[in-house]
């Protein structure tokens, strides 16, 4: 048990890579599970600077419409640097420019009003969508009533609605799902840079030649020594699967309903014994633990971002969509693709996975019994 | 203790070893010698069952040499050139660890460990990972991690490689050490005094082959050459050099700072009629000395080359 033992020892003296690691993946998550769900937005008291060219009775309505929630300025002259100095300083959140022939545009629908303002900030977005929401109104009613009545504008545009969703239980359900899917597919990612960071740097320098050499000729059976790598790697690859699910229940665990956490076990397991078996194969190949890291990154971001594990698959063209079929990552996220799967729907992606792991397994072996035939 | 018969070692075309033989005694040091690709390594690797030979046998211990032979293997030790040490272990971590794959008891590993950092010296150092140490006190860590176990056959490879002279030292008491408690080490060295110094016998290598093997004197009797006979004159001048090698048998004369080196055929009365040329030439010496060939001329004379060639 001493190379076991050696190697559970080795993986502690990462303990200050692995903490900092963990660390920041809680942290993550963690404000993920905090700012995740639901979706606000709140209007806010704006200062607004209004040029009034017309002095319409419609631009009257403008000026009283926005006054209504705003703190509202109006002013006579136009000074277009002013007033840019005035956004750009922070001093009102924007400007609006009422033409002389306002009320005409306003009733054939043309742009009708100049807004400055700062395009960066929610605020431009708040000013935007309110006068809109007045031209669409006012022209409106140009177009019904053939004139306009400023006070039934007035109610029409602050007049509101109670809305109540139905089907409220179905959507925590899937939203917890969600919440899942998106923390699963994160743990995979770190699972893999974890292990193969930790591995790799490891096993490159169990494998230097003569370290190897000292190992070969002491009294211990390749067989056994091979056992006890593979035993040590396991075992931490298991507590590190296992740190990432019981880390996911403990996040949410007043919302665990819709998640499917068997699914999600195994996912992780098979993620890891994949992970175990390519890095397998890269140690192998290679002792150095420059190219080893360089590997590590390169596979983990590649595989994270084709997979769909870092932006929605959706957004992917189709060939890239194709071309992530193909890859391991990917099949991990289908064993737990909806909340209610099932093992049968699993079973392909399940099957996929194993064989990748195998593959990896059979390819390290050839190349590791390469490597020892030309190292002794 | 250990015995190479004829053994036969091919990399594809090339032969390694070409029916090396080679016999060691027990409790003795034993200099493996040979310039760089003369087969030194091969033939380790051939006693230590890390390499298939093609033809011959390997006895050590009375035993043919296998990989499976772990009773065999237990009672062998092996510091090899390259540092063979862990980087994030501590001292007393790397020595364990390779005393741990030869000794199950963990309280006698325990007693082994201290012991093999006694003997390397490395008492203030238990807990320092190998970076914090200096390239001497690395060498000897990694001396410690071949030693701890206690073996019985000691392959020492380079020991003493860009290590100051206190290690150096240090080193070179142990193995002397280690062969009065009873261990035979194979040393290579490519420090021919150090040698000579350390070893009691040796075996020198060359294109594969053993070309000479016993002790110095044995070596000195069996090479044809010279007879080196040195001489500090107190009045020279420049044809000297000439006029020297005009005594009878002069090989070679060499002519140092403020000394001639005249190296003569063997048995040849040679330093009667070297003073029978400063006689006859009136010359005055302050110092005159026959030496016997050194390990260094035993090489050069069997090998044709120097051993760091």
């Amino acid at each position: 048990m001493t190379i076991f033992k050696i190697i559970l020892l080795h993986f502690w003296k990462f303990k200050w890579l692995i903490l900092p690691l963990a660390l920041i993946f809680f942290v993550i998550a963690a404000l993920f599970s905090t700012l995740g769900g639901s979706d606000t937005f709140e209007s806010e008291t704006l200062g607004i600077t209004v040029v009034d060219a017309s002095e319409s009775e419609t631009s009257a309505a403008l000026i009283e419409y926005l006054s209504s929630k705003h703190e509202v300025e109006v002013i006579d002259e136009l000074d277009r640097t002013y007033l840019e100095e005035k956004v750009f300083l922070m001093e009102i959140h924007g400007a609006v420019i009422i033409d002389s022939n306002f009320e005409n545009q306003v009733k054939t629908g043309e742009p009708a009003v100049e807004i400055i303002s700062d395009e960066r900030a929610a605020a431009s977005i708040q000013l935007d969508s309110e006068i809109s929401k007045f031209l669409m109104f006012a022209n409106a009613q140009f177009n019904a009533a053939g004139s306009l009545n400023a006070d039934t504008l007035q109610t029409a545009l602050t007049d509101t609605v109670d809305v109540e969703l139905n089907g409220k239980g179905t959507s925590a359900v899937e939203e917890n799902y969600t919440n899942a899917a998106s923390y699963s597919n994160f743990a995979a990612y770190w699972l893999m840079l974890f292990i193969m960071l930790t591995v790799g740097n490891l096993m490159s320098e169990f494998n230097k030649p003569e370290l190897q050499k000292r190992m070969i000729s002491a009294p211990v059976s390749s067989t056994s020594s091979a056992l006890q790598i593979l035993g040590a790697q396991i075992l931490v690859g298991i507590f590190s699967v296992l740190i990432m699910f019981f880390g996911l229940v403990a996040l949410y665990y007043d919302r665990l309903e819709g998640m499917p956490l068997a699914h999600i076990l195994l996912a992780l397991i098979l993620i890891m014994a994949f992970t175990l078996a390519m890095q397998y194969a890269i140690n192998a190949l290679t002792t150095n633990r420059f190219i080893v890291n360089g590997l590590t990154n390169l596979i983990t971001l590649g595989l994270a971002f084709l997979s769909g594990i870092f932006i929605p698959i959706e957004l992917f063209g189709s060939t890239a969509q194709h071309i992530a079929e193909f890859l391991p990552l990917y099949h991990y996220t289908q064993i737990y693709a909806a909340s209610d799967i099932s093992w049968s729907e699993s079973a392909l992606s399940i099957s996929i996975l194993l064989l990748y792991t195998l593959a990896f397994l059979i390819i390290g072996i050839i190349f590791n019994n390469q490597r020892k035939s030309t190292q002794l | 203790m250990i015995e190479m018969d004829k053994v036969v070692k091919r990399y594809k075309d090339v032969i390694a070893l070409d029916h090396f033989s080679f016999l060691a005694g027990q409790n003795e040091i034993i200099g493996l010698l040979g310039p760089n690709g003369c087969g030194k390594t091969t033939a380790i690797n051939c006693m230590l069952s890390l390499l298939k030979f093609d033809q011959g046998t390997i006895n050590i211990f009375g035993e043919p040499v296998n990989p499976n032979n772990n009773k065999t293997k237990r009672r062998i030790g092996i510091v090899p050139q390259e540092l063979a040490i862990f980087e994030k272990l501590n001292v007393v971590e790397n020595i364990d660890f390779y005393c741990g794959l030869y000794v199950n008891d963990r309280r006698k590993r325990k007693q082994l460990v201290d012991e093999a950092i006694d003997f390397v010296g490395l008492e203030k150092y238990r807990k320092f990972v190998p970076k914090q140490l200096s390239g001497g006190l690395k060498r000897r860590l990694n001396i410690a991690c071949g030693i701890a176990h206690k073996p019985d056959i000691l392959f020492l490879d380079e020991p003493t490689v860009a290590v100051d002279a206190q290690s150096r030292n240090f080193i070179l008491e142990g193995v002397k050490k280690m062969k009065a408690e009873g261990t035979t080490v194979i040393y290579t060295t490519h420090y021919l005094e150090e040698a000579e110094d350390l070893c009691d016998s040796f075996v020198i290598m060359d294109n594969g082959r053993n070309i000479a093997q016993g002790t110095l004197d044995d070596l000195q009797k069996s090479i044809s050459t010279t007879e080196s006979i040195t001489v500090k004159f107190i009045a020279e001048d420049s044809t000297l050099v000439n006029r020297l090698k005009e005594i009878p048998h002069v090989n070679q004369v060499i002519k140092t700072k403020d000394k001639y080196n005249i190296q003569f055929e063997k048995n040849h009365n040679n330093l009667s009629n070297l003073i029978r040329f400063i006689d006859e030439n009136s010359l005055t010496y302050s110092e005159i000395k026959s030496e016997q060939p050194s390990l260094s001329n035993i090489f050069l004379e069997l090998t044709g080359k120097e051993l760091r060639d």
